[in-house]
């Protein structure tokens, strides 16, 4: 879905129009956590396959961490239980 | 247990980790259903999972390798447990389409279970972190090599997925369009 997309933008696209609407870029917000967590483990995967093993124990230590933390961030949501 | 069947397990777990990433992106991708944020949570420890084993084809099989995969499996269950919980209320229908009946957190959530239960059992087998003189294979065979690869591969384009869809902003909560491939008003 995300290619079919990406490959409508580039066709219909005018001559020096971007496919990417870059007001988001330029205006980030706080949170791209999800994507961070992606990266960062592809990151400790690379690193436990071909760099360090402490270096490879510590990241994974940080990203589930940051794991826990952005769960706990999202889980201030009132849960409906049906009890 | 011998220490090249333990690799060769924790090959099999790496093909089943990216085997989980490949149906999530079925789901994505054929069904159009753009995961939630407790979803790319989900997905982010099923990659995690994957680290453990990686070490342990690398490095040689030690405890800790299988102690790291057991956390991240944990983890994985209790953000599982908390979606299924939030789409128990009767008459609730639930996020995303049901296969076979269950939701993809239901099956996340087994399947963090199955991986809890899968690394307490192959703990059981001490033999395999004894020194037996098996000549194995450099990074554990092409086998082993493709498998770390899948998962890697699978795992940095959740990165690129991931970031057309949330933006550079906080993820919706009920995920319809790629944020960064909307027209821009």
């Amino acid at each position: 879905m995300a290619l079919l997309v990406l490959w409508d933008r580039i066709r219909s696209k005018q001559v020096g129009e971007s496919i990417i609407d870059w007001r988001l870029i330029r205006k980030p917000g706080p949170l791209v956590e999800f994507t961070v967590l992606f990266l960062a483990t592809a990151i400790v995967m690379l690193i436990a396959w071909r760099g360090p093993r402490p270096w490879a124990l510590g990241l994974f230590a940080a990203v589930l961490i940051a794991c826990v933390a952005t769960y706990l961030h999202h889980a201030t949501d009132t849960l409906k239980l049906s009890f | 247990m011998t220490q090249t069947r333990a690799i060769t397990l924790n090959a099999l777990s790496l093909y089943a980790v990216a085997l989980v990433l490949a149906a999530a992106y079925a789901a994505q991708f054929i069904l159009q259903e753009l995961p939630c944020p407790l979803c790319l949570l989900q997905r982010i420890l099923f990659a995690a999972l994957a680290v453990g084993p990686i070490l342990n084809i690398r490095f040689g099989l030690r405890p800790s390798h299988y102690a790291m995969s057991l956390l991240a499996a944990m983890a994985g269950a209790v953000v599982s447990t908390r979606q299924v919980l939030l789409h128990i209320m009767p008459g609730d229908a639930g996020y995303g389409t049901a296969l076979l009946g269950y939701h993809y957190y239901t099956w996340a959530l087994l399947g963090f279970i199955a991986a809890i239960l899968l690394l307490a059992a192959i703990l059981l087998f001490d033999r395999q972190f004894e020194d037996d003189k098996a000549v194995l294979p450099a990074t554990g065979g092409a086998f082993a090599q493709i498998a770390v690869w899948l998962v890697i591969a699978l795992t940095a384009a959740n990165v690129v997925t991931t970031l057309l869809e949330c933006g550079f902003g906080a993820c919706a909560d009920n995920p319809l369009v790629y944020e960064l491939l909307k027209h821009a008003a």
